[in-house]
């Protein structure tokens, strides 16, 4: 585009020079955008502080954390018995290493150079980083699909793009933020060595494909595109053996190094996900051994064998999955796949994949919002890939339509779409401001005249019939377009140029606004637009760190787990690992149960805290009264006789904490210590007692004590309530009415008042007179 | 040997050169870094002159390095 038109300027004078321009020109652009990324992210810690956001990125930095301390080995032998008590949890062979290996790289060498940083703020700003390098990546993924001048625009959109900026932010310290940059940087290397054929490139693809498993899970829809493509290559005949080289190599590099992953271990030969893999494999040599056989057989016993072997080759193929599925050697769908097609069937089988709001389905308005005007161009290059399509416009053809399909069905996928919709907007931006920057100079040989009358002549051709042809001038000289006016030109450059402004416009805004909370702390502001800080979060944590024995267990919703374990260093029974449901399914029970079913399950597992979020008092509408029915519900999926669902509703069916509310809501561990104490306060000067902000009416039941727990610490916003799980009693009293032995009497009677009924005198005393006989009264 | 007697100490430069100092060192450092990238990717086998390269590369390293020490400065991490 702007490199095109500063090429076609320096006409002659400067043109030996152009290509050492264009360069520079090329890595000042990338340079910026690598700046923009990075600065554009940084919005939480110019407003807070440097910390770590959200719930995950603090198990990923208490494991950087570890490692940093004890060393690469014993992180990976590492087994956390501080999490998921009584059960630990398997910390080495449970999590993708690649983000902490990075971070420890970076750690290392910085500290070789004696440029110590802490281990903290390299977490805090590792996402930024490799947010550049996505850019750079994409540019380079980009130009090898098209041209140079797209490159640069996909470079600059997934710069800024909210839908990669959202998982990308300085603090957000998750798998998606160096997964992204593996990703384009995998397809990248796979596009060339589908262009080349070369063993070297898709070596190096492998290598890549390595750290992008060793990096996030989503590695899965790698190794399911790329041989889709090289199936799709296959089929629509574009079969060379340039893809035989490239996808063999990388089979097999690719594979053996992602099974070093101890995470992944067997799974590329086990599981059904891996499956498509393999088989495509297997198909390629088949293509390739046909190919083979076709140049030195006769065309019949070509035929014979090509059809007779294909069949038999799939049939054996088929048979044999089947077999190894029901034989239990090979794994079907996991239900976290699954559930991508089968939208369904999460809600009824796995609560848990259901309750994540991640997992939820997209709506039109995220996708606007994450993606803005490229989400209504990246058709477009769609559309212009398909019209000039090759082997690799063909991988990107598929991307988009996978991509598009799996944004639609969760939130979370929203991030896989945005790399690729970057990519073809970008396409479609430099193919546009070729067509409108360029001036005509590929008229040759017709004259000013014959220019005004062919365009007259085509316009009338083109008015009339009403669709855009392509016509040969009565010149002779081809002409594919309708020549273009200047004012067209400088109209359409115009609000390109507007448009590309408002989706900077946006995309700040975007990230500014809605991806930049640390989720840690929480902010409102003041009547008067003062700032109001909110940090309760820590507040807790801190006094559990500082007021709490070591070895205190804590319990709580899984979603603080991470949270607990990385502020407050105290052992915890769930967290946002999610990897055992019967064990938050009996704290979901514990929760929901009343206060002595409760205290019994409590006991089992040698809770000694408790730990609520309460948003009543300030109307933050997160706490775990609204997680509530899914505790429940998870809880009833385990122990479906003791709690069921339709008990914590009200008489007419809905879920209320009010005056309505059932007896079983009322009394439930949940509700009591939420709403300890909450019944005597007011929220606001004119509001009633026991008025919940959040839920925006009274509460139920005002008067709750408390048995088997005690208050331990309420923070200052009543946001984090913490209490202590009692010791049993010394001796268990037994109730009055249950007495098998009751005390006889026991009035004292007013004609005893005296010296036989009062304290400490003893009765029948015997009166002694000296040198008479005792007389007993 | 008292401080309240000792003078107090003052840096070489004064603090309000350093948005100017900044600019214009790191300015021409990149000035260099540019013209060495430029003349890298335009050269061939047979034109390269390693004399060219090192004074070039030379002159970049040092004025983005003196450049950065005051960008630090400028920015409040008093290096």
């Amino acid at each position: 585009s702007i490199i095109l038109k500063v090429m076609s300027s320096k006409s002659g004078l400067l043109r030996s020079n152009s290509l050492g321009y264009t360069s520079l020109l090329t890595f000042v652009i990338l340079a910026l955008a690598w700046f923009v990324g990075f600065a554009s992210r940084l919005f939480a810690i110019v407003r807070f502080e440097s910390i770590i956001h959200e719930f995950d990125p603090w198990f990923n930095y208490r494991a950087t954390a570890h490692m940093v301390e004890h060393g690469y080995y014993n992180f990976l032998n590492w087994f956390d018995e501080r999490a998921w008590y009584p059960l630990g949890r398997i910390v080495g062979g449970t999590v993708y290493p690649g983000l902490m290996v990075t971070s420890g790289l970076i750690h290392h060498v910085l500290d070789l150079l004696n440029f110590p940083v802490h281990i903290r703020d390299i977490c805090v700003f590792l996402a930024p980083t490799f947010s550049g390098l996505t850019a750079i990546a994409t540019y380079f993924l980009t130009k090898e699909l098209w041209s140079a001048g797209a490159g640069l625009f996909a470079a600059c959109f997934i710069a800024i793009s909210p839908g990669y900026t959202s998982r990308s932010v300085a603090g957000s310290y998750d798998n998606e933020g160096i997964a992204i940059f593996a990703l384009q940087a995998t397809y990248f290397l796979w596009v060339k060595s589908v262009k080349t054929g070369s063993v070297m490139w898709a070596a190096l693809c492998g290598l890549m494909y390595f750290y992008m498993v060793s990096a996030w899970g989503g590695y899965v829809f790698i190794i399911n595109l790329i041989p889709l493509h090289v199936l799709v290559l296959i089929c629509i005949g574009r079969f060379s053996s340039r893809v035989y080289t490239a996808y063999s190599s990388f089979y097999v590099l690719g594979t053996i190094l992602s099974m070093q992953i101890p995470f992944v271990g067997f799974q590329p030969v086990r599981t059904s996900e891996h499956m498509p893999a393999l088989g495509v494999f297997g198909l390629v040599q088949i293509v390739a051994a046909m190919q083979y056989a076709r140049t030195r057989v006769t065309r019949a016993q070509f035929l014979t064998l090509f059809i007779g072997g294909l069949s038999v080759a799939l049939g054996v193929g088929l048979v044999g999955y089947l077999a190894l599925v029901w034989g239990g050697y090979v794994a079907p769908f996991s239900g976290r796949f699954y559930s991508l097609w089968d939208t369904g069937y999460a809600k009824i089988h796995i609560p848990i994949i259901a309750s994540v709001s991640e997992h939820q389905p997209t709506t039109w308005v995220s996708f606007f919002f994450d993606l803005h005007i490229t989400a209504a161009v990246f058709p477009a290059g769609l559309w212009f890939c398909v019209k000039n399509v090759n082997d690799e416009r063909v991988f990107i053809i598929l991307y988009a339509v996978s991509a598009v399909y799996f944004a639609g069905v969760m939130v979370r996928l929203m991030l896989t779409l945005t790399p690729v919709v970057c990519v073809l907007a970008g396409i479609a931006f430099s193919l546009t401001f070729e067509k409108f920057l360029k001036s005509d100079e590929h008229f040759r040989g017709s004259s000013a005249g014959t220019d005004n009358k062919q365009y007259d002549k085509l316009k009338k051709q083109k008015g009339s019939e009403g669709a855009d042809q392509t016509s040969s001038s009565p010149d002779g000289a081809p002409v594919s377009e309708d020549p273009i006016g200047p004012n067209v030109r400088s109209i359409v450059s115009f609000v390109m140029s507007i448009l590309l402004l408002m989706f900077v416009v946006h995309a700040t805004y975007v990230t500014s606004n809605a991806y930049s909370h640390p989720s840690v702390v929480l902010q409102s502001s003041t009547s008067n637009g003062g700032r109001v800080i909110m940090d309760d979060f820590r507040e807790a944590y801190h006094w559990l760190r500082e007021n709490t024995p070591d070895d205190a267990r804590i319990m709580s919703w899984w979603d603080y787990g991470y949270q607990i374990a990385g502020m407050a260093n105290r052992t915890t029974l769930v967290d946002n690992n999610t990897w055992n449901n019967s064990h938050i399914a009996l704290v979901g029970k514990a929760m929901s149960s009343n206060e002595s079913a409760a205290y019994e399950i409590m006991r089992e597992l040698d809770v000694d805290y408790v730990l609520v979020i309460f948003g009543g008092v300030i109307g933050y509408s997160g706490d775990d009264i609204n997680k509530f029915l899914w505790m429940v519900r998870i809880a009833e999926g385990e122990h479906p006789k003791e709690i069921r669902e339709a008990n914590y509703f009200t008489e007419g069916g809905e879920y209320s904490v009010g005056a309505q509310a059932s007896q079983t809501m009322l009394n439930c561990l949940m509700y009591k210590m939420s709403y300890y104490r909450f019944g005597e306060t007011r929220v606001g000067y004119n509001q009633a007692a026991g008025f919940d902000r959040t839920r925006n009416y009274v509460i139920g039941k005002k008067d709750i004590t408390l048995e088997h727990v005690e208050e331990a610490y309420t923070t200052e916003n009543w946001l984090v309530r913490i209490y202590r799980v009692k010791k049993p009693a010394n001796r268990n009293g037994v109730k009055y009415t249950e007495r098998k032995i009751r005390p006889t009497g026991g009035h004292k009677s007013s004609s005893t008042v005296g010296r036989s009924g009062r304290k400490g005198s003893l009765k029948n005393k015997a009166v002694v007179i000296k040198g008479k006989r005792p007389v007993t009264a | 040997m008292d401080v309240s007697k000792m003078p107090r100490y003052v840096g070489p430069v004064n603090p309000s050169m350093y948005p100017s100092l900044t600019i214009g060192l790191c300015g021409l450092g990149a000035l260099f870094m540019a013209w060495f990238f430029v003349y890298e990717v335009t050269s061939n086998k047979f034109t390269r002159s390693l004399a060219k390269e090192i004074v070039v590369a030379t002159l970049a390293a040092a004025f983005l390095g003196v450049g950065s020490v005051f960008l630090l400065l400028w920015v409040g991490i008093y290096v």
